[in-house]
Parts: C-alpha cells; sequence; structure tokens
C-alpha cells in the first residue's frame, strides 16, 4: 500500500522547485518546498494542451524520507484517467487514517484531481493532530482561472478545534506547528491545493494530507 | 474469528436485505459514460461513523474505479476493499447518482472475506451536504443511501462529484445488464 521513492521525489522536487521558480517568481521558498505534489510546470505556447494532475492523499516527508499513501500517479493523457484507493493507512510514528483515495483525470479542455480520507490521526513534534474528513479538490480549465477547495471536518490541533474559513491558505500556528488550511498555489498553467500542510518548527517534518494538482 | 466477522455484517441486516431485494429497477450504463468520485462519512444504523472514498467510471472500453468502505459498528472495524469493478449505472429516477459494482474483499483485522458490493453515490451540489452515500453487499449489509450532512449526529461529511464524460469514458460494449454487472444486487 505505501510507497517509498526517496531518490525520485527528490529529483522531482528539485526539477519542480526550479520550474516552479521560473514560473512563479513571487512565491515564497516555502512554497516551492511543497512535498505534496511537485509544482506545475510553467504554461506552455506551443499550442498543444498539455495535461497535468496528480492527486494523493498523504504525502510526508520525515527525516528526508518521503512517503506517499493513496497516491494517483502523474496523469499524462485524457484517455487515462487514474486513481487509487486504500481503506486503511499508516505511517508508523506519524499518521493514520482511513478510507484513502486519489483520482485525477483529463479532458481536452481541463483536468480534475481529487484526494480524501478519513479518521485521521496524526502526532507532529508530539502535538497531535485528528480530523473526522479531509477532501481537495483542483480544477483547471482551459482559458479560465483554475479553481481548488478544501474540505477540512472535525479538525483539531493539539486538542484544540480549528475551524477552517475556507478561505486559501488559511495560516494556524498552535504549540509551535506551522499549519497552513486549504494551500493554494496557483499559476496561469494550473493549481496545486493541499487540504493540509503541516511543518515543524525544526523542519524535520513536512506533512501534506490531501493533495491535489490540476494544469492544463 | 473470520466467521465471525461475517456474521457481524450478516446478522443485523439479512432481514432488511430480504425485505428490499426484490426485482432491481431498470439502471444502465450511462451514455455517454462518466465518472463520479467521493469521499466522506455518514452515520450508520448504529449511530457509528462508516468512512468512505470511492471512484468509478468507464474507461476505454472498461468499468474503472476504487471503493473504499470502514463500518465502526465492529471492533475492529470492518472495512471493504474493492479488487474488480463490474459494473456502473444510472438510475434515471436520480440522474447525479451513479452506482459502482464489484467485488472485493472485507476485512475486520483477524479475517477476511469475499463479497460482491453495489454503492451508491449522488451528486447533489456543492458543498456536500445533499450528496448522498449508500452500500449494500452480497450477505445481506445494507448501509442504505442516506446524506453526506449536515455533520454531526444525524449526519455526516464529505463530497461527492459527478464529472463529465471524456474521451475515455467509454464502457463495455455491448453494454452488460444490471444483473451481469451487480450480480442481483439492488440499489442500497
Amino acid at each position: 500500500m505505501r510507497s517509498r521513492a526517496q531518490s525520485f521525489w527528490k529529483v522531482i522536487g528539485v526539477a519542480g522547485a526550479l520550474a516552479a521558480l521560473a514560473a512563479w517568481p513571487g512565491i515564497s521558498q516555502a512554497q516551492l518546498g511543497l512535498p505534496g505534489i511537485p509544482p506545475l510546470p510553467g504554461g506552455g505556447s506551443s499550442g498543444t494542451q498539455t495535461l497535468t494532475g496528480q492527486a494523493s492523499a498523504v504525502t510526508a516527508v520525515v527525516l528526508g524520507t518521503v512517503t506517499s499513501l493513496a497516491d494517483s500517479g502523474t496523469l499524462v493523457d485524457a484517455a487515462d484517467p487514474l486513481g487509487t484507493g486504500q481503506p486503511l493507512g499508516s505511517i508508523p510514528g506519524l499518521l493514520s487514517a482511513e478510507a484513502l483515495h486519489a483520482a485525477t483525470m483529463g479532458w481536452s479542455d481541463q483536468v480534475a484531481s481529487e484526494a480524501s480520507l478519513g479518521n485521521l490521526s496524526m502526532t507532529v513534534a508530539g502535538i497531535g493532530i485528528t480530523a473526522t474528513t479531509i477532501i481537495s479538490r483542483a480544477l483547471a480549465v482551459s482559458g479560465a482561472a483554475p479553481t481548488g477547495l478544501s474540505n477540512i471536518e472535525g479538525l483539531t490541533i493539539g486538542g484544540v478545534s480549528v475551524s477552517p474559513t475556507g478561505l486559501p491558505n488559511q495560516a494556524v500556528s498552535i504549540a509551535g506547528l506551522n499549519v497552513v488550511l486549504n494551500e493554494q498555489v496557483q499559476s496561469a498553467s494550473g493549481i496545486v491545493v493541499n487540504a493540509l500542510h503541516v511543518t515543524d518548527p525544526l523542519g524535520l517534518t513536512d506533512v501534506v494530507i490531501g493533495a491535489a494538482k490540476a494544469g492544463i | 474469528m473470520r466467521r465471525t466477522i461475517y456474521m457481524l455484517f450478516a446478522i443485523p441486516l439479512v432481514l432488511a436485505g430480504s425485505l428490499t431485494s426484490g426485482p432491481a429497477s431498470a439502471h444502465f450504463v450511462p451514455a455517454p459514460c462518466d465518472f463520479i468520485t467521493g469521499g466522506g462519512w455518514v452515520i450508520g444504523d448504529s449511530a457509528q461513523f462508516v468512512n468512505f472514498g470511492a471512484h468509478g467510471g468507464c474507461k476505454n472500453g472498461a468499468f474503472w474505479g476504487h471503493v473504499n468502505v470502514l463500518d465502526h459498528a465492529y471492533n475492529p472495524p470492518a472495512h471493504l476493499r474493492s479488487t474488480n469493478i463490474t459494473g456502473y449505472l444510472m438510475d434515471p429516477a436520480f440522474p447525479n447518482a451513479r452506482d459502482i459494482c464489484g467485488e472485493g474483499v472485507v476485512d475486520g483485522g483477524a479475517g477476511s472475506f469475499t463479497v460482491r458490493f453495489r454503492v451508491r453515490m449522488e451528486d447533489n451540489g456543492e458543498p456536500g451536504g445533499s450528496d448522498r452515500f449508500g452500500l449494500r453487499l452480497d450477505n445481506g449489509y445494507d448501509l442504505s443511501t442516506r446524506e453526506l450532512g449536515p455533520p454531526g449526529p444525524t449526519g455526516g461529511g464529505g463530497n461527492i462529484q459527478l464529472h463529465k464524460p471524456n474521451p475515455s469514458t467509454t464502457g463495455p460494449s455491448p453494454a452488460p445488464t444490471e444483473a451481469q454487472m451487480c450480480g442481483g444486487l439492488p440499489t442500497p
């Protein structure tokens, strides 16, 4: 169920960061380092539509080791939608979740990606994080601004209930943890949506719950 | 233990299954075919959480998808994992709904058994509270189709999305019958 692809993601991460740096000069270094989904490539001008899509229920970087749960893989063709799921998922010492699911699909004029899980129980730097349901969605339609949304229900951090505003990039800092709800990174060619992005203050743990990417 | 888990699923609901397992109405593969995706939770008949994550549809002349469901009425929770998708249907009475049929494994931790299943997912708009989910297994288990929300003891949460067709969403030709796709399991 669980795949480890440290080397692959390192390569992807470095390449993606460079691509993002060229595409989005305004975004921060922290955003470039999103572990969930590689950044989108810059918008093309070749006249042919390039589809990009991917979704994953969990992607965690702990001490440099990347672990993904329910990762759809990368969409390369509108004729080949991708999806995966698993009833239970866990990363020992970090988290457990149920009913994980991820899918990405393309059309000639759009890409849609979605990831979800339930009953999340996670501990980062000794701080407990729980949620009933987490869903992220990304939609890129040719000729229109890409859109994304996250559903986060029953979220607690350190035993404190946290209410999502629904707005993109809601930052929460509790007990030293940096948490972003409904994190959205947009470019001219698409969007990456991370429903819940948690990093510890020392940078040892970087977890994205519910990542969805769509670009065209 | 395997038998115990099976019976936990079967006994409480076998009567409900027998009362509702009459002839199924005419459901069919949508034309053109499409996709449905979603995740969330509903409250089961014992006030327990039932978590789900699923997607299904047609893909290049076949059916496609994954279905995962966890029912916390059992200890340890019983979970269904699809192993084969055998059908994707629409109900003309509920045009926003799609049924995913298939084969899967129910595992309660100590043992497992295979089942046929039929899931109903219904997209009734955003943010998802009016969306609906249900599950029926061929051992008599029946989680009748119910709304995802609003969050709380009488509801659930999550979101279901019905996606438009694309060039890949072609089903088998000729389209199989409902009985062939779902093995006689009616809609939950």
